[in-house]
This record gives structure tokens, sequence and C-alpha cells, in this order.
């Protein structure tokens, strides 16, 4: 604890800077109003007279927290400044089809290389389907988390990448449980075919499966390289906020 | 005169005019660097030394100082780092070769412009 944590909470609380800045500004300010009290205790200062000083000449007000933000606003969002807001949005939506459609594109025409969409099973288009919003929110937490350092929009889209993966396995399953019954029942009226049945099934549910399971370890992917992210910038705002020492580099 | 990529003011030998804000601005980075130049330092040791060094004329108040480190540090001009002190980790300053040239260069691009304005209140024509 330092004689300045209820002021950096209070700044924490209004600096908007991209991760990893905002941690390490804060880390800075930290040292600079510590070591600057303790500066001007050497030079004569009483105790809180020195902290008082420090506070005036090194915290930011809110014209220099607007400076701050300026100098760290993300090359993507001073890219996008002349769009507006709406338009801005637009333009993220249409990415993200243009990404879930290069990625259906690319899934089916590797389905189809490996002759898996002759009889599909009829639950491979809606794994598919959501195998491509995973592609979509991991693009989206990629984007929060490495161009604009967003913690809130890595946050929810985390949230969005367990929930698909979670949906997405399910939904193989259940398919893959399904056409088995399917099959089982088919084979109680004709024994005779079992055979041609059984391979059916296991080429359809082999696709059906390898989608989910691919699609759900893509979740994992993203779901670790983004809470890795969320995690390094927690750990340095809480060291820098006082609850704790550092102990990684910044 | 006119404004370079970090705001700073281009000499007034054109004749156009200066921009104050620039000046302004222009001023405190010259300050930075010019306390840079006698040795790395941390942010809280810069702005003393510039208070120290200008009698009190000069003072960096309210977290003015970051933003104006910070932008220098984006254009090269200084370079921040990481310096472990009593278990602590604190960011010093160090000026760059391009920070010292831009010292020199704008340093007597602002003695000019405070050589007209000392004419212009002394009278001078």
């Amino acid at each position: 604890m330092s004689g300045f944590d209820v002021e950096l909470r209070r700044l924490a609380e209004e600096l908007e800077l991209p991760e990893p800045v905002r941690s390490r500004t804060l880390l800075e300010l930290r040292s600079d109003l510590e070591s600057m009290a303790s500066a001007l205790r050497g030079r004569g200062l009483e105790e809180g007279e020195a902290r008082r000083r420090a506070l005036t000449l090194l915290l930011p007000g809110p014209e220099e927290r607007a400076a701050l933000e300026r100098v760290h606003r993300p090359l993507y969002q001073r890219l996008v400044d002349r769009f507006s807001v709406k338009g801005r949005h637009r333009l993220e939506r249409l990415a993200l089809v243009v990404v879930a459609s290069l990625y259906l594109a690319g899934g089916l025409a590797t389905l189809s290389r490996l002759d898996l969409l002759s009889s599909p099973s009829p639950w491979l288009w809606p794994v598919l389907a959501l195998s491509a919003l995973i592609v979509v929110a991991g693009a989206g937490a990629l984007f929060q988390a490495f161009v604009l350092g967003a913690r809130d929009g890595m946050h929810r889209w985390r949230g969005a990448l367990v929930a698909l993966g979670a949906a997405t396995l399910a939904s193989a399953f259940a398919g893959a449980m399904a056409d088995f019954y399917g099959v089982a029942s088919r084979l109680a009226l004709n024994a005779g075919r079992s055979l041609p049945e059984l391979v059916g099934w296991l080429q359809r549910d082999a696709a059906l499966l390898s989608v989910a399971l691919l699609a759900a370890s893509a979740a994992g992917l993203f779901w670790l390289a983004t809470s890795i992210r969320i995690a390094v910038a927690e750990q340095a705002e809480a060291a820098a906020l006082g609850f704790t020492i550092a102990r990684r580099d910044l | 005169m006119k404004s370079d990529d970090i705001g700073f003011p281009e000499p007034a030998d054109d004749g156009s005019p200066v921009d104050i804000q620039a000046l302004g601005r222009g001023i405190h980075e010259v300050l930075i660097l010019a306390v840079l130049r006698g040795g790395p330092g941390h942010g809280y040791q810069i702005a003393l030394d510039v208070e120290d060094r200008t009698g009190g004329v000069f003072v960096f108040q309210h977290g003015t100082l970051y933003p104006i480190l910070h932008r220098l540090e984006k254009a090269g001009r200084i370079t921040g780092s990481w310096d472990p002190v009593e278990g602590r980790r604190r960011k010093i300053y160090k000026l760059t070769p391009a920070g010292r040239r831009h010292l020199e260069l704008e340093g007597g691009r602002i003695e000019a412009a405070f050589r007209v304005l000392h004419r212009v209140l002394g009278g001078e024509t």
C-alpha cells in the first residue's frame, strides 16, 4: 500500500487507454508519485505537504487524461475516425460477415474435396454455422485484445466463445446420437443392409464430430489467447494499484 | 509557422504566423529533452529538474508531463525502459540521437521565436 492508492484507483476508473498502455501508465504514475513524495520529503517538506504537491504535479487531470488518450489512440481508431460511430459499426459487422463467409467457403470446399458432402448428416449444417460463429467470435476477441486493447470487449467475446464452443459440441454429439438411433431403427427393419448403413453413419458422423471438435478446439485457443491477454492486463493493473507486486517483465 | 507531426512549431523565417499552442507544447518538449541531455531520468526527476533549472518558471502541473513524455517516446525522441529499483519497477527515459537532433533544431527555432517576441516587447522595429 502507498499513500496514493485512493487517487490511483479513481484514476484507473477514468483512464480510457488501451491495454497494456493503461496498466503501464498507472504503474509509471504510481512509482513517480511515491518517488516524488520521497524526494520532496528529502527537501524538507512534511509528509502531507509532500504528498499533496506530488499529486498536484503528477496526477493527470481531465485535460491531461484526454491528451494521453489522444497519444495512445490505436491506429485502427485513427484510421476509422473519418466514419461516424454508426458507419464504423457497420464496417466492423461487414468485416465479420466477410470473415465468416471466407471460413464457410473454405470449410465447404475442404469437406467437398474430402467427399464428405455427398450424403452429409443433417446436423452438419447447424454445426458448420456454429463453427462459423466461433470464427467470428474469435476474430472479435482477438481484435479487442490485440488491436483495440479494450478489456470489456475482450470479456464479452470470450464469454461468447465459451457458449459457442459448448453449443457446437453439444449439437454435434446430439446429432451423432440422433443419427445413430436413426440407423439402428432402419437396421431393425432391414438387417440385411447393416454394413452400408453403418459405414454411411460412420462417414457422416465422423465428419460431423471432426468439424465440431476442430471448431471447439479453435474456440479454446481463441479463449486461451484472450484470457492470457486479460490476465496480463489485470496483473499489471493490480501491481500498479498496489494489490500485489509485479513479478514479470512489463 | 506550421506544425510538424507532433505539433512542434516550424521556423518563422517564411513569415507565416506562429502557432502559439504548438509553441507552448514545443517549449515543454524542449525542456524535457534538455533535462535528459544530462542523463537518463524518471518522470518525477524530469519534472523536478525542469522546475529547478527554470527557477519555477516552468512547472509541469496536473500530470501535463505524461502526455508529452509518451508523445516524445512514440516519436522516437526518447526511449522508456523499466528499471527495477528496490523491488519496484520504475520507468526511466533516455534521450535518443533523434531526440538530440530535435533538441538542437527546435531549441534554435524557439530561441528565434523568443528573440522576435523580445524585440516586439522591447519596442524595437
